[in-house]
């Protein structure tokens, strides 16, 4: 798995890919960790480039996810395709985090 | 006695499995790599369509997973993939294979306690704050494969098939 970050107007992007599975998936929590103590609260995970995820990966996100807001923050994604869209679906993450078709609608969101 | 000493077996190329009907390794995190590349090439060479592969993957590994967590609390003991019926078995499009392990009986499409299911699809429910992730492997499972499960004498074994 990889991480590219960038901050895009209010939001830090973070472009994921490769696999996000139980053997990397920690990396994607520490990402988060970063912006979120360098000030960057509001994360925008692009997952376009990731080609798996398991519940290693769910559990990384949640944690994130959790602590982003108890920061007063958030953590949004979009891109997602195949395996990964057909697991946020069926884990119920879809409906639990916002999720955007394209990065454009997720930097729109106020 | 563990075969396994190449844990960077990453890169080994697929096509040094297609023979291969079984493997048994250490069950340990480092033997994912190699157990998942042969599954792989397995589900190739059945001709499972595109979107139905990465099934394979993840159910693999989170059935792996709680073998390398739970299986072997004391000492370190073996798993074993293998493909079922190699040969004569699936009709083209359909992967059948085994998950076998040597330790604590456990049947993971059989929750010991009844109001886990409910809690499971309750919890699917739930918001960000509430929402805990125990479970989540097994019910991808039960969600993305065709599973069944038996205690043949010491061993468990969990039979997964993907495909029409």
């Amino acid at each position: 798995m990889e991480c590219k970050g960038s901050k895009q107007g209010a939001f830090f992007v973070l472009e994921v890919s490769g696999r996000m599975d139980a053997l990397t998936s920690q990396g994607f929590e520490t990402e988060c960790m970063n912006c979120l103590e360098a000030g960057d609260t509001r994360v925008v995970a692009d997952l376009g480039g990731l080609e798996y995820i398991s519940s290693a990966g769910l559990r990384s996100i949640l944690s994130a996810a959790k602590k982003l807001k108890a920061g007063g923050g958030d953590l949004a994604f979009c891109g997602l395709s195949g395996i990964v869209a057909e697991v946020f679906t069926v884990s119920g993450f879809a409906k639990l985090l916002p999720v955007y078709a394209t990065r454009e609608e997720a930097l729109a969101r106020s | 006695m563990p075969p396994a000493q190449d844990n960077k077996a990453t890169g080994t190329p697929a096509t040094a499995s297609s023979g291969q009907n079984r493997l048994r390794l250490p069950a340990h995190q480092e033997s994912l790599p190699r157990l998942r590349e042969l599954a792989l090439a397995w589900a190739h060479q059945a001709g499972l369509p595109n979107d139905v592969e990465p099934r394979v993957d993840l159910v693999l590994e989170e059935m792996l997973m709680n073998i390398f967590h739970y299986a072997y609390p004391s000492e370190l003991g073996d798993v074993e993939l293998a493909l079922l019926s190699p040969g004569q078995g699936d009709s083209p499009g359909r992967l059948s294979l085994t998950l076998t392990d040597w330790g604590v009986p456990f049947d993971p499409l059989a929750p010991e306690d009844p109001g886990l299911e409910a809690g499971l699809e309750a919890n699917l429910d739930a918001d960000l704050d509430d929402r805990a992730l125990g479970g989540m492997g097994l019910f991808l499972l039960r969600t993305l494969a065709k599973a069944s499960y038996a205690r043949l004498g010491d061993a468990n074994v969990l039979t997964l098939t993907f495909g029409a």
